[in-house]
């Protein structure tokens, strides 16, 4: 009697466990079949957006694409040039997208932005690098842009409205020649000088003018990359060396008495 | 100035009523000073020195790396440094002076530089200068500066060692080294009055003993890791970027042997070499000597109510800046040592329950001001980038290669990061930059972070050369017993036994404890 019941113990638990196993494989198994390949992000390795501004305020900007894990063939990238002109692919396994009549368009708009219309090229592997430049006349208007002090308020923001993440974003400008920065404003990312040992930007010198990038890294989708600086012309103008010498002057000429000896030494 | 004249203070101030009297000499009152040839040469050429300093770092061409803003903030932080040293204009004018040139060239913006009169460093010092007002007005400053006579003061040498020993005991519970300085300030003060020294006439002990003082607040800290907050940063940064944790006994037993040894030079060389005090101004000048102290002691008879008061206030702030740590888990917030400052001030200037009235506190607002503009200078190199940038051209321009001897560049820098201290107004500023530079160097070189990072921070609390350094500096400035010449002229003395302990304890010591190569 006890040895029965002991087996339809067993046999209980022996069922148990087999139920537990078909539930644990197949619901194991049911899960994964509704998991998307998308689940693994897209990723750019990097991506280096930089405008280089001219004397006349025409800019050219560049976009230089490294890739990495990218699902889609379709590569759009926040664009700074609009309404831009001379678009051209100079490097990369890429061409611009095509409209409806299959002529090229470099440019198109997402979410009411101007975007680089990429599109990737068969074989196009994590590692390729492309690169994109265009002409963005009158970027900079020296009497629009100009503050106290004489300064010029410049400044650049990117948005990664790509669905990758971009490992290392590098945001940058090169000041119109004969400027340079005077201070470097609000950034994204944001620096404290009293927490953080390193900025994340370089202040670079080409000739005779300033080169800014800020750097940012695994910058998510949505994520931004900004900066905000304040620019003025290299050259210092003689105000500073009158006053200086004026009042040096002054004051050798008014406070001789200084060398005598005070009363009752 | 005067070095000399103990006789002269001897007769003028040989009553004990009218040396205790603080009353006589103000902190906030400005006395003119005398000066010597060389002194007063020095005023005279220093604001042109200072004007053409600034013109020519303000002219020459924007180095790379560098925002002309930064350029602005150098130039003009140079021509105050020169003013400051040479005084042609009283220490709070160049402030002022800074402050409007910051502005006016575009340096630093004018709600930044007018924000630094609101920074908890101002704060802390006001309610220093308030709390001390109290122990002074309550008498309670004398009892203890008299007790203190009467136990160690028979000779001047023996009160300066009390000091010493004192700081370096007060640094292991008080991290805040202005909340030191605070402490002791009232007690400083009547003890230089008990030998002769006042603002308005200052002598040598007084200036040994003030600037004995600042050094041993100073680097008084160094001997602990949680003796200031810059040195608990540079712990951090030697875990995260170097990948060694340093723990309390690691840096104790390192660092203390340099402190007592650094505070016995000093003790030794300061009345001797620096200022040398003459014989009567070794023992106190009262009329009757160390027994008519014994007997004004006597007299002021058992602690008043208004004592007790002021002892019970002053203990409620110390307990807070020594219980900094607890004040989460007891209170679920924490009290910063300026709010602890402001509670005490609060209660010593309240109605009925208080021990002070507004006029009795002595607040020398013009060495708020001057440091103001020292902080306003400070920031703005750091804010600028400026400080940073200096530093890595400085490194840079050594250009120091891999395969150079490691104790080529321990000597390097260990010299640098001690020296570097006289160009700037914060210590957590100087570690942020300079720490995570030695610590990149070293691996450049191949070097153990540890080597060069542990003994480089064991220099941070080394701010000594000039007031504008750290917040104890200006405190006791506001004494008016010594001059920025005498404070620069001690504190560079003293930067140089540093670094030759620091040096020689990385040869010997600091192997022994395997913080530096050499032994197995």
């Amino acid at each position: 009697m006890r040895a029965r019941r002991v087996m339809i113990m067993l046999l209980l638990a022996a069922i148990s466990a087999l139920t537990l196993f078909v539930v644990v494989l197949f619901g194991g198994a049911a899960e994964a079949a509704e998991c998307p390949a998308s689940a693994v992000p897209d990723t750019l390795a990097s991506c280096r957006d930089h405008l280089d501004v001219a004397a006349s305020g025409d800019a050219i900007a560049s976009v230089t694409v490294v890739l990495g894990r990218v699902s889609s063939m379709d590569l759009l990238l926040p664009c700074s040039c609009g309404d831009g002109r001379g678009h051209v692919i100079t490097k990369g396994p890429a061409a611009f997208g095509a409209d409806a009549s299959g002529a090229p368009l470099p440019i198109v708009e997402v979410l009411g932005r101007p975007h680089w219309n990429l599109r990737l090229l068969a074989g196009a592997a994590p590692g390729d690098t492309i690169v994109a430049e265009a002409v963005v006349p009158g970027w900079y208007d020296a009497d629009a842009t100009r503050r106290e002090f004489g300064v010029h308020a410049l400044g650049r923001s990117w948005v990664n409205s790509t669905p990758a993440v971009v490992r290392r974003m590098e945001l940058g400008l090169s000041l119109p020649p004969g400027l340079l920065v005077e201070r470097v404003g609000a950034t994204t990312p944001g620096f404290n000088a009293n927490r953080s040992p390193e900025p994340p930007y370089r202040i670079l010198r080409e000739g005779d003018r300033d080169v800014f990038v800020i750097t940012t890294t695994d910058l998510e989708p949505s994520g931004r990359s900004a900066f905000a600086l304040e620019a003025r012309p290299g050259r210092r103008g003689p105000m500073a060396l009158a006053v200086g010498v004026l009042l040096a002057a002054l004051y050798l000429l008014s406070f001789r008495d200084v060398l005598k000896p005070e009363p009752g030494r | 100035m005067s070095h000399g004249g103990g006789s002269a203070i001897r007769a003028a101030l040989g009553r004990i009523d009218e040396i205790l009297d603080l009353s006589r000499s103000k902190l906030s009152d400005v006395p003119e000073k005398q000066s010597t040839a060389g002194e007063r040469w020095m005023k005279y050429l220093g604001f042109p020195a200072g004007v053409a300093a600034f013109l020519a770092l303000f002219y020459m061409p924007t180095p790379e790396g560098l925002t002309t803003g930064g350029q602005v903030v150098i130039a003009c932080f140079a021509a105050a440094l020169v003013w400051w040293v040479t005084e042609p204009f009283a220490t709070y004018v160049t402030s002022l002076l800074l402050m409007a040139m910051l502005v006016f060239l575009n340096g630093w913006s004018e709600d930044e530089v007018l924000g630094v009169l609101g920074y908890s460093v101002i704060w802390l010092n006001v309610l220093a200068f308030i709390l001390s007002s109290m122990l002074v007005r309550t008498n309670l400053a004398k009892r203890i500066a008299l007790a203190m006579i009467v136990r160690f003061g028979r000779t001047s040498k023996w009160i300066l060692a009390a000091f010493f020993a004192l700081n370096l005991l007060l640094a292991a519970f008080i991290p805040a080294t202005a909340a030191r300085a605070a402490i002791l300030l009232p007690v400083m003060l009547v003890v230089a009055s008990i030998y002769g020294a006042s603002n308005r006439s200052p002598n040598n002990f007084g200036r040994n003993l003030f600037l004995q003082n600042l050094q041993a607040i100073d680097f008084g800290s160094s001997a602990y890791m949680t003796g200031s907050n810059a040195n608990l940063i540079a712990v951090a940064f030697i875990l995260s970027m170097g990948g060694s944790r340093v723990y309390y006994t690691d840096w104790f037993f390192a660092a203390l042997p340099v402190v007592v040894a650094a505070m016995i030079i000093s003790w030794w060389i300061g009345p001797r070499f620096v200022f040398r005090v003459p014989a009567e101004q070794q023992t106190p000048v009262v009329e009757g000597g160390i027994e008519r102290m014994q007997e004004k002691l006597r007299e002021m008879g058992p602690v008043s109510t208004a004592e007790k008061k002021a002892a019970a206030i002053f203990g409620m702030v110390i307990v807070l800046w020594v219980t900094d740590k607890l004040h989460m888990s007891l209170f679920g917030f924490e009290i910063s040592a300026v709010m602890a400052a402001f509670l005490g001030a609060v209660i010593a200037l309240a109605p009925k329950l208080g021990l002070l009235k507004w006029n009795e506190a002595d607040i020398p607002w013009h060495l708020m001001l001057f440091s103001c503009g020292a902080y306003a200078g400070g920031l703005a190199l750091n804010d600028t980038g400026a400080a940073r940038w200096l530093v890595d051209r400085l490194f840079t321009a050594l250009d120091i290669q891999p395969g150079v001897n490691f104790w080529v560049v321990y000597c390097i820098v260990i010299a640098i990061n001690m020296y570097s201290h006289i160009f700037f107004t914060s210590k957590t500023m100087r570690t942020l930059i300079f720490i995570p530079f030695v610590i990149a160097i070293a691996q450049n070189l191949g070097f153990d972070p540890l080597w060069l990072a542990l003994p480089a921070a064991f220099t941070i609390d080394w701010v000594i050369a000039l007031p504008i350094n750290a917040k104890p500096n200006i405190i006791l400035f506001a004494t008016g017993q010594y001059s920025v010449l005498d404070n620069l002229k001690y504190g560079l003395i003293m930067t140089t036994v540093g670094t030759i302990l620091l040096i020689a304890a990385g040869f010997t010591w600091f192997r022994v404890l395997g913080i530096t190569p050499g032994l197995p």
